[in-house]
């Protein structure tokens, strides 16, 4: 299960970042990182871009959404 | 090691991005750094001088950084330049509501021997989103002192800063991850705002941009509407009272250069004032609000699709203001080839030294100048998407960014920001466009045996002369016109003033202005525009963009001018040419760069 499966206002726990390295850095200093929860607030037209709670707000375009994977909080 | 009692002269500011540093910095120094309500608007450093307590301290802005190990430039660069300064005081800036994130970055900075403090930003906002904050607690847990800027004065934080500088308990001894205790420190409430929940729906808030945009546009351009009235309020100003006393100048040259050149031409440029100033707190007002963050977010989308990146949307939205100074914002986007489309388009989004032109040759092909002007824009907008989506690559993009906080604007700094801007486009009046109108009016009125004659006689004819043929397909014979169009390069305020001095009203027909205003927008930006982005990508690149764009504008306005005269072979003719060119010119520009190979992820610092 990754981003794109959550439903706007579920919370889930961040099982792994399969993801570059400079990607998952910037990732985990924004505080997705693995064992951290986060909610899935919003999702843009056409389902492009994410806005996750994790801390603070982000955004998040689809491609990198898939690389967070989750598991139920 | 230094002694912790020794005092320090140098201090840094350093924090996430959108922290509040450069409002801390100027507040500090009193300087004009660039401020706004989004990540990443601060791309370089900036040092200056501060009074505080009266003493003399060198205060330095550095970029907002994420990590230590940061993937951007500029995160690199600060964080080299933060272990190079040992001795320097390092002011953690934080804002309330990240202040877990931003400590576990500083602990990182800390190190043994180094004198920090830390200053909170937006604890109003925090506090009101459910946010709870004990200081004392805070700065006992952290051992280093704690100030939350917005709780004390501007002149209370300035000598709370330089207290600091010779405080024994800035330094630092502990060096291990710096933990908050739930005590000290509450989170805010999860969630959107209902205001946001509105603000991030895209099927509301994409149709509310182009409304807000649209009635911007009526306001500041439509007949009757205050744009309008304050612009002809100071013409009148120019036109009958200054010109009035003018002509009681008694020698007929030096009257010459005062009413007709000096005070048509400046004052031509000048009357476009208000609906420049009116388009700057249209900007201004979407910054600090944080809704150029959400409008960013929705069009990602669409941005990803023309190989750019909802990031993109800052660059060029602040292209409607300077397109020089919008190049220099292309710094936060981390890679280095969107980084290069944006400023492929970036001049022709239109720039607010276009303004005077378009209105000037407006009212040539529409009676309402609202239509002209909304006309001129999109079609900018819509040539610079093409252009995006011309040179769009393959690679895979990310986009990560932070929302910026929603918030009501603060009427201080909006007015302040505002001011700057006037101040701005006055000092670029009063200096180049003023030397360069002594040049023009010089040249054009004298001939080469220094006698006052007619244009057409003088020494500019004489130079310029065989211009005459750049823009005779589209109906102007006439080098002043070329002329008008080169002195763009330098500033495009000096084509309206340079029309100005030459013609009472557009001599041409409507076909011929609209072709004119179409070379105006996509021709090669002003030369502080090219030195920009030269700057960001060498001068080779920058000067081959300027070059491609000007015959490209040329051979469009060829183009529109055709099919507005309905001469279907020649249209046809015409933009067989444009897209030759433009395919040929892609081949070469892939030529000679073609070998680039940053993977960098493209990310938003």
């Amino acid at each position: 299960m990754d981003i794109t499966d959550l439903q706007c206002g579920e919370r889930a726990v961040v099982a792994s970042v399969e993801a570059p390295a400079p990607l998952k850095e910037r990732l985990r200093a924004l505080n997705i990182r693995t064992g951290e929860a986060l909610v899935l607030l919003r999702v843009s037209p056409f389902r492009r871009t994410y806005l996750v709670q994790a801390g603070s707000t982000v955004a998040i375009r689809r491609e990198v959404a898939q690389c967070v994977k989750l598991r139920k909080a | 090691m230094r002694q912790a009692s020794q005092s320090v002269t140098r201090i840094l500011l350093v924090g996430n991005p959108n922290a509040g540093k450069s409002t801390l910095f100027n507040a500090l120094t009193g300087g004009h750094a660039k401020v706004g309500n989004w990540h990443g608007v601060t791309v370089g450093m900036l040092e200056r001088e501060a009074e505080l307590s009266g003493s003399t301290f060198s205060v330095c802005d550095l970029p907002g950084i994420y990590s230590l190990n940061g993937m951007s430039m500029e995160e690199k660069s600060a964080c080299a330049y933060i272990n190079g300064q040992r001795d320097a005081l390092l002011l953690f800036v934080a804002e309330c509501a990240t202040l877990p994130r931003a400590l576990s970055l500083f602990s990182r900075l800390a190190g043994e021997g180094r004198r920090a403090a830390l200053v909170l930003t937006k604890r109003r906002q925090f506090e009101r989103a459910g946010g709870r904050l004990d200081l004392r607690l805070l700065e006992s847990t952290l051992r280093i002192p704690v100030i939350s800027a917005e709780d004390v004065g501007k002149k209370e934080l300035k000598e709370r800063v330089a207290a600091l500088t010779n405080a024994s308990d800035t330094a630092l001894t502990q060096v291990g991850e710096w933990a908050l205790p739930p005590a000290a420190y509450r989170p805010q409430r999860e969630g959107l705002s209902r205001a946001d929940r509105l603000l991030t729906n895209g099927f509301f808030a994409i149709p509310l941009f182009f409304a807000v945009i649209a009635l911007v546009f009526y306001v500041t351009f439509a007949p009757a509407m205050p744009g309008e009235l304050l612009k002809n309020a100071v013409e009148a100003f120019f036109a009958q009272f200054l010109y009035g006393y003018a002509q009681a100048i008694p020698s007929p040259v030096l009257r010459a250069f005062v009413a007709d050149g000096l005070l048509t031409g400046i004052g031509g440029v000048l009357c476009f004032l208000p609906q420049i100033a009116l388009l700057f707190l249209f900007l201004i007002l979407m910054e600090e609000s944080g809704l150029l963050s959400r409008l960013a977010v929705l069009t990602d989308g669409f941005f990803a699709k023309i190989g750019l990146s909802g990031r993109a949307m800052f660059s060029l939205l602040m292209g409607f203001g300077c397109t020089a100074a919008a190049i220099l914002t292309t710094r936060g986007l981390d890679d280095k080839r969107v980084q290069r489309r944006v400023i492929l388009c970036l001049p022709y989004v239109s720039c607010s030294a276009k303004l005077p032109v378009y209105l000037t040759l407006a009212a040539s092909f529409f009676e309402n100048a609202f239509f002209a002007v909304l006309l001129l824009y999109v079609l900018g907008v819509g040539v610079a998407f093409l252009a995006a989506l011309f040179m769009k690559g393959n690679e895979q993009q990310s986009f990560v960014m932070e929302l910026a906080p929603l918030q009501l604007p603060k009427p201080f700094f909006v007015a302040k920001a505002l001011c700057f801007q006037i101040k701005q486009f006055i000092i670029k009046l009063a200096t180049v466009i003023l030397a360069f109108f002594l040049a023009s009016w010089l040249l054009s009125s004298f001939d080469f045996t220094f006698t006052y004659c007619a244009a057409e006689e003088s020494m500019l004819a004489v130079i310029c002369g065989w211009l005459k043929y750049l823009f005779a397909p589209i109906g102007m014979n006439d080098w002043k016109i070329a002329y008008a169009a080169l002195s763009g390069l330098i500033a495009k305020e000096n084509v309206a003033g340079a029309l100005a001095l030459f013609y009472g009203g557009f001599p041409y027909s409507a076909a011929s202005a609209f072709a004119f205003a179409v070379f105006i927008l996509a021709c090669s930006p002003c030369v502080s525009a090219i030195a920009a982005s030269a700057r960001e990508l060498g001068w080779k690149r920058a000067l081959c963009y300027a070059a491609v764009q000007t015959v490209s504008a040329l051979l469009l306005s060829y183009a529109v001018y055709f099919a507005l005269s309905g001469v279907g072979a020649y249209v046809a003719l015409a933009l067989a040419l444009v897209v030759l060119f433009i395919l040929l010119g892609k081949r070469l520009i892939e030529k000679l760069y073609g070998r680039r190979g940053n993977h960098a992820e493209k990310l938003h610092r």
